[in-house]
């Protein structure tokens, strides 16, 4: 690793934080709405 | 087509136009013109990163897949939110902060030219095909459906997109994707509140018939690897291939180059991970819907009204033959499903689903006939499945979302293209031009230089999506070549972050990881293409630390 690449690597803030917590969010309710999708009605 | 829906595409390809237009300024440096000088908000470049990977493939295709085969192909989107993260935390940064116009530059940086230039001559190949398939799909579509030459409908998608990149560049590129987005999503909507509204059984009626065949089943855990869609191809293979996509195609690398920092660079990315599998979802129901729909209208025998021409032309009496069989089936069907969807849940409703599913067998072998009469006149593939939609859309769809939705299907193909093109030009003169031909230029000869090649791998695209029916075997070929080193690039990016290697490692790792593709592919056929691409990735990462050894710790 570069030095220049080192200090290109910042640490995460909080707009890439909440977008994090809406990737898990969001993931979870359409995995679980698929699934439930799939279990109802899938013969 | 009625003309208010023409007007609404006329009026959508005018704005386009004069906005990208518009957005120009500031692009007279190659700053603004690749990276829109670094300025772009989150929302924006995360917008345009969704609207460049939805294709007008996604458009007409995925629903078409979704009526035909149903929901499962969602699960090759399955492993894209963690590639998303991991590429946020580890490649973002390092290209963000690197200060480098294309990825493959930030390859010399770590480890020499030759690594450089095969990777983005590798990019060049493929995306320089690809983009003349992605401009074809609808191109084909479009001049079959409104009866007129390919060269009209390819004009139609090509010239507006060239226009606006070739003036604009990445910021004109970008915020048009935005517009793009928004109209893609609305026609989307629009079509589901329609189908919702027009259909004669309830939702839970409708997703019950779909779902009884095989339609709704969105997990297959089965570990087979000759399966193209399971959870664990999605999972593994996904991963890899949303990795190397996001990570290392040029196409999508350059939208977050051009984010105003590297917080905004990573969040850009992170919408992808958030609204890709819900979006993907929302077009595969659409296909569903409009697959039940047809359970109680009746559709054509042939959707490609191409195909249906030439086999009334050739075996007119033995067509008309089997449409007659086929609209008595249909009669059978349709009483049948709603005897179906009338029996709900109550005591029967097992048989009744029964009944209808011989009948559905039976629609499908009535269908299976006319697609072999397709293959024997024409002597073409005789898979209609791109069809479905438009047909539908034309017929069903009240007067204005017609138009909106073929506006939505352009600026599905556009904001694909515009990416593609702009990122071409970019590799084109960065990659090549400079570092090879002319180092020395101001930013007016570079300019000058990069609008030309725009203009270059426009008329290209066009040139090859005109021939696009004739190119058919070639450019299976280059996809299939594509695979090859898909998974191999990514591998190399891998290495540029680890220490114990170096720029013979990469070089030959590259070489390596696409040769032992090639042999899976050819040797056996039926792995599924997403496997290649963990293949490829992880025997350059191997085949590079070996022959990096201690030579990549010094250099480091």
């Amino acid at each position: 690793m570069t030095t220049e690449d080192a200090s290109a690597s910042e640490a995460p803030t909080s707009t890439f934080k909440t977008n994090l917590i809406r990737v898990l969010v969001v993931q979870v309710v359409t995995l679980t709405v698929l699934a439930l999708i799939q279990l109802r009605y899938h013969a | 087509m009625h003309w208010i829906n023409w007007l609404i595409v006329v009026v959508y390809l005018a704005y386009v136009i004069i906005d990208g237009i518009r957005k120009s300024k500031d692009t007279d440096t190659i700053d603004g013109y690749f990276l829109a000088s670094k300025s772009l908000p989150w929302w924006v470049v995360g917008l345009s990163v969704m609207a460049t990977q939805l294709s007008a493939v996604t458009m007409i295709g995925t629903p078409g897949q979704g009526a035909t085969d149903g929901i499962r192909f969602i699960q090759l989107y399955f492993g894209l939110p963690l590639a998303m993260v991991i590429l946020g935390v580890t490649l973002v940064p390092f290209l963000h902060g690197s200060g480098v116009y294309t990825a493959y530059e930030y390859l010399e940086r770590r480890f020499d030219a030759r690594t450089r230039s095969l990777t983005a001559f590798l990019f060049l190949l493929s995306r320089g095909m690809s983009v003349g398939a992605i401009m074809a799909a609808p191109g084909v579509v479009l001049s079959a459906i409104f009866g007129i030459p390919l060269i009209w409908s390819v004009a139609l998608i090509g010239f507006p997109t060239v226009l606006y990149t070739m003036v604009g560049g990445v910021q004109a590129v970008a915020w048009a994707d935005v517009k793009q987005m928004v109209l893609i999503i609305v026609a989307l909507l629009a079509i589901v509140v329609v189908l919702l509204v027009q259909m004669p059984v309830q939702p839970d009626d409708a997703l019950r018939i779909a779902g009884a065949t095989g339609r709704l089943k969105a997990f297959d855990f089965s570990f087979d690897l000759t399966e193209t869609y399971t959870f664990w191809s999605g999972m593994i293979g996904g991963t890899f291939l949303m990795l190397s996509y996001f990570g290392t195609d040029q196409s999508q690398v350059q939208r977050y180059l051009a984010a105003e920092s590297v917080d905004a660079a990573r969040s850009s990315l992170l919408m992808s991970a958030y609204w890709k599998i819900p979006l993907q979802g929302l077009v595969l129901m659409v296909g569903v819907l409009v697959f039940v729909y047809y359970q109680f209208t009746a559709p054509p025998l042939l959707f490609n009204p191409t195909h249906e021409s030439a086999v009334i032309a050739e075996r007119g009496a033995a067509y008309d033959a089997l449409q007659r069989e086929y609209a008595s089936t249909f009669t059978l069907r349709e009483q049948a499903a709603r005897a179906a969807a009338d029996a709900g849940n109550e005591a029967g409703a097992a048989a009744a689903m029964e009944t209808f599913l011989a009948r559905e067998a039976d629609i499908q072998v009535i269908r299976g006939q006319a697609l072999t009469m397709v293959e024997e006149v024409t002597g073409e593939a005789s898979r209609d499945t791109n069809y479905i939609i438009p047909r539908f859309v034309l017929s069903e769809l009240p007067i204005g979302l017609t138009g909106l939705f073929i506006a939505g299907v352009l600026a599905a193909a556009m904001s694909s293209i515009a990416a593609e093109l702009t990122s071409l030009s970019t590799t084109s003169v960065i990659d090549f031009y400079r570092r090879w031909v002319k180092d020395d230029g101001d930013d007016a000869h570079y300019l000058k230089v990069s609008r030309a090649a725009t203009a270059f791998w426009g008329a290209f695209a066009c040139m090859v999506a005109i021939y696009a029916a004739t190119l058919g075997s070639l450019i299976e070929v280059v996809n299939r070549f594509g695979s090859f080193f898909y998974g191999s690039i990514l591998g190399v990016f891998l290495l540029a972050m680890m220490p114990r290697t170096n720029g013979t490692g990469s070089f030959f790792g590259l070489l390596m990881g696409m040769g032992v593709v090639a042999v899976v592919a050819f040797g056996a056929p039926d792995v599924s293409f997403l496997w290649h691409n963990v293949i490829g990735a992880v025997t350059v990462v191997i085949v590079g630390l070996v022959l990096g050894g201690k030579g990549g710790e010094q250099e480091a």
